[in-house]
């Protein structure tokens, strides 16, 4: 340091080197020295700028609250404070924002004076605001999802819960880092040691989850909610960090319990329908039966056990209905095999009746026509097929061919009369209740005869 | 109970069955068979009282009753006291089996059950209870 005037210039060459906006004023605010960057902002020279007040330019006179937070925080440098303050200049390429720190500098005879250094941190205050936006859009979405998250850098990072989640959980502030394990204690019991399990598996083997369980909270109410987990690589990709999500599902979880209820309720109505048409159908059958108790004339009775055992047959559908898994389709196997019990042949020899049905379980529209075709049928070869004694096979097949559905009654029985295959004889009531039941189902009958008669309904079975 | 058919060496049943038309049909049907019918109750709780009372050789019962004791309840008290059951009742789902082969059912038919099933099976279980009491008063 050899003289004052070298100083200057090395001290000017120092600010220069700055990228800062630095100026020495009076504490009235007039320049008394500049570094480059202020008037290369401006596209004007030092020398312009020297001598002036700081408010008699642009820049600083053309926001009014610019202006006066520049003249503000001057007094309070002046008395010898350092101020720091974010100030929007207007500079001919646009606004800047600069981060300003104003300190007092010691001058001599007693006056003030002020140095001011800014830094310009547009960008950095633009990319605070997009974040702080995000942050405010992400707190919006997660308060409208009702949806938390919290995360923390894998082994044992502080944990940090998003204000959805502190609410969620009604943390107060100083709970509002404890630790997960330290909150087990708000999931139900039941549902504890499972959170507990796939927490610990997360936390050891950065193993993801997804769970549903039910927080109890500090009012006493129950709240669902569906928790998912994942690790993801930290900030500086040599960690990893543990990020879950957590959302309240209460309204959905309860709307599906008054739906699981619905049909609950639902099915136990659907089963009792059936379990009173079929009441009713047995009563009919029996009133049948009290009516055939008074006749001895067998052409009048057997008609009516006739008619008893038709409505049997039906009585059986929806017997089977109710006993169903679901309520609306019967397996016709096990049909076939109550029908044993349901064709009365006591004091025959012996005559197996086989079942073979290799479709889905049948709905009620083709239920009925089908239980009703086997039940002719079957009685039909039980009480023609075997006479005198003669033992033999009875088998009920309904299996699918292609689009269709075959439904066949088999006897190796004596075999039946020509007229009755060549269409000449109509055959009895039972008979002509098969054709009309083929019809309703879109088929027809056919009868074949050789070792076994058979008896064959084919057709298409409703769509669904 | 003067009313009903049946002399006094006649075997007696007890039938309780809640369908008023089906348990007129069983009564007619068991008539004719040659039983002596004692009553006919549609409750689980009638059923017990007049059972305890008349001393029937045989109960006829249904599961389904009107009322708060069922068929398989009653039917177990009844068995208690040395009296056969005999149970009527739609296909059972296995539960309802189950519990109708632990209260001691004598037998369990299915309904529609056929006359001559019917009978065969009440006159069965009344001679193996015979046969049960000869050889116990041996």
């Amino acid at each position: 340091m050899t003289d004052g005037s070298s100083d200057r210039d090395r001290l000017q060459a120092i600010l220069d080197s700055l990228p800062l906006f630095i100026g020495f004023v009076d504490e009235d605010g007039r320049i008394l020295m500049v570094n480059r960057v202020p008037p290369a902002a401006m596209g004007v020279e030092p020398a312009d700028l020297v001598g002036k007040l700081a408010t008699e330019l642009e820049p600083w006179n053309h926001l009014p609250e610019t202006q006066e937070a520049w003249e503000g925080h001057l007094k309070h440098a002046a008395r010898g404070e350092t101020v720091r303050f974010d100030a929007k200049l207007k500079l001919p390429g646009g606004f800047r924002i600069l981060d300003m720190i104003m300190s007092p500098v010691p001058a001599s005879e007693g006056a003030s004076e002020v140095v001011a250094a800014g830094s310009d941190v547009t960008e950095r205050r633009r990319i605070e605001e997009d974040l702080r936006r995000s942050e405010e859009g992400l707190a919006r979405a997660q308060r409208m999802a009702r949806m938390g998250s919290w995360e923390q850098e894998l082994p044992d990072g502080p944990i940090r819960r998003s204000a959805e989640m502190c609410r969620l959980l009604s943390l107060s502030e100083s709970e509002r880092s404890l630790e997960p394990e330290e909150l087990l204690e708000r999931v139900h019991p039941e549902d504890r040691d499972r959170v507990a399990e796939l927490l610990k598996s997360a936390k050891e083997r950065h193993e993801p989850y997804a769970v549903e369980y039910r927080l109890g909270r500090p009012d006493g109410s129950i709240r669902h909610v569906r928790e998912h987990a994942e690790v993801v690589p930290a900030n500086d990709h040599a960690t990893e960090s543990l990020v879950v999500t957590v959302q309240d599902v209460s309204e959905f979880a309860e709307a599906q319990q008054r739906l699981e209820k619905s049909l609950a309720e639902k099915e136990v109505l659907l089963q009792e329908i059936h379990h009173r048409v079929k009441n009713n159908l047995q009563v009919v059958s029996s009133l049948l039966a009290l009516q055939a108790m008074d006749i001895d004339d067998a052409t009048i009775s057997q008609p009516l056990a006739e008619s008893q055992r038709r409505v049997q047959a039906m009585a059986h559908i929806h017997e089977l209905m109710y006993q169903s898994e679901d309520l609306t389709r019967i397996d016709f196997e096990e049909y076939v095999h109550r029908l044993r019990s349901a064709v009365h042949l006591d004091g025959r020899g012996v005559v197996e009746l086989e079942a073979e049905v290799s479709t889905p379980p049948l709905a009620i529209d083709v239920a009925v026509p089908c239980g009703l075709i086997a039940s002719e049928l079957v009685t039909n070869a039980y009480r023609h097929a075997f006479p005198d004694g003669r033992e033999g096979t009875i088998r009920v097949e309904l299996a699918t061919d292609a689009d269709d559905w075959v439904l066949a009654v088999e006897d190796d029985g004596v075999g039946v009369s020509p007229e009755l295959l060549d269409g000449k004889a109509q055959g009895g009531l039972g008979l002509r209740l098969v054709r009309a039941l083929a019809r309703q189902l879109h088929g027809e009958l056919r009868i074949e005869t050789g070792d076994w008669t058979t008896f064959e309904v084919r057709f298409r079975p409703p769509l669904g | 109970m003067n009313d009903r058919e049946g002399d006094t060496s006649s075997p007696t049943v007890l039938v309780v069955e809640d369908e008023a038309v089906i348990a007129l049909a069983l009564e007619g049907v068991l008539q004719r068979e040659g039983f002596r019918i004692v009553a006919v109750v549609s409750r689980g709780e009638t059923a017990l009282e007049i059972a305890e009372r008349e001393r029937p050789d045989v109960v006829l019962m249904d599961i389904r009753l009107t009322g708060a004791v069922d068929g398989v309840t009653a039917g177990e008290t009844i068995h208690g006291w040395g009296i056969p059951v005999v149970y009527l009742s739609a296909h059972s789902d296995r539960e309802t089996a189950e519990r109708i082969e632990r209260a001691g059912a004598a037998a369990h038919l299915t309904k529609p059950c056929s006359p001559l099933l019917l009978a065969r099976t009440l006159r069965s279980v009344l001679s193996t209870r015979r046969a049960g009491r000869g050889a116990g008063n041996d």
